[in-house]
């Protein structure tokens, strides 16, 4: 195979999944997805700060969701018709899906226990395009070989 | 060929640095440069959509915009008075994201094997 053939065979893959996604991306109305949750990094007047998915604020409160591996420290106990989830003896939050590693936690704070928060915005690429250029690479590189 | 590969590294540098996530404090995101969506419910069953410009202990503001005028309005909510509010990934970077990120891997690549293959690597 020529060089060429092969830039010419990943451009046209390129050109066929851009167009199908460009035809997906187009029956959308508004420009925001409807399911709430964006990745953020909590930092707490305590001085913890950790990864989770910030939902949003209700009754003056603020909502994220948190991963908790899986742990001996970890249960989850039926409250009121709600499964509540302890670390330790200390209520985390309400579990909303159980894992096969870690249960993802629906926490409530109040804002005077938030110091801040940072939202990750414009997260067009990430490992994946440098995974996706070794791949390129080396799939050049074995059709010049041939 | 070495400054070929240097210009290359850089390049791909650049484009890693402009689309991977930038990580902005709520409290001014508006004035950040950062687009996440809002959905304000007020205790008055106000319901506003828009991109959020600030959320903090005390507020909320919007910046909200008329889909058949285009008018942009901003309007800020007292944090009392707001019974709910979600945030919402913009929709281009959820069905975007993995076309972007494929397409800038293929032209990475690309560049890398005109690159070393020019350079007899």
């Amino acid at each position: 195979m020529t060089r060429g053939r092969a830039i010419a065979q990943v451009l046209v893959a390129c050109a066929v999944g851009s167009l199908g996604l460009a035809g997906c991306a187009s029956l959308s109305a508004t420009p925001y997805v409807p399911e709430p949750g964006v990745s953020a990094t909590i930092h707490t007047t305590e001085g913890e700060s950790f990864s989770a998915t910030f939902v949003g604020v209700e009754e003056g409160h603020v909502l994220f969701d948190r991963s908790y591996p899986k742990s001996e420290l970890l249960t989850v106990v039926e409250r009121g018709g709600e499964p509540i989830v302890y670390v330790g003896k200390v209520p985390a939050g309400i579990a909303i899906e159980v894992r096969d590693f870690d249960i993802l936690v629906r926490e409530t704070h109040p804002f005077s226990r938030i110091d801040d928060i940072e939202v990750a915005t414009g997260a067009y690429f990430g490992w994946g395009a440098l995974a996706g250029a070794l791949l390129t690479y080396a799939f050049v590189s074995l059709a010049l070989e041939d | 060929m070495s400054r070929a590969i240097l210009i290359t590294l850089v390049l791909t540098a650049a484009l890693l640095g402009a689309g991977c996530a930038r990580h902005l404090p709520v409290s001014d995101i508006g004035a950040s440069g950062g687009d996440v969506g809002v959905r304000v419910v007020t205790i008055t069953g106000e319901i506003v959509t828009g991109q959020l410009l600030a959320l903090d202990g005390e507020q909320v503001s919007v910046r909200v915009t008329r889909r058949e005028s285009g008018e942009v309005n901003d309007r800020t909510f007292p944090i009392e008075d707001v019974a709910s509010a979600t945030l919402h990934r913009r929709r281009s970077e959820t069905s975007f994201g993995p076309f972007v990120s494929t397409a800038v891997g293929v032209a990475g690549g690309l560049l890398l094997a005109a690159v070393l293959g020019g350079a007899g690597l």
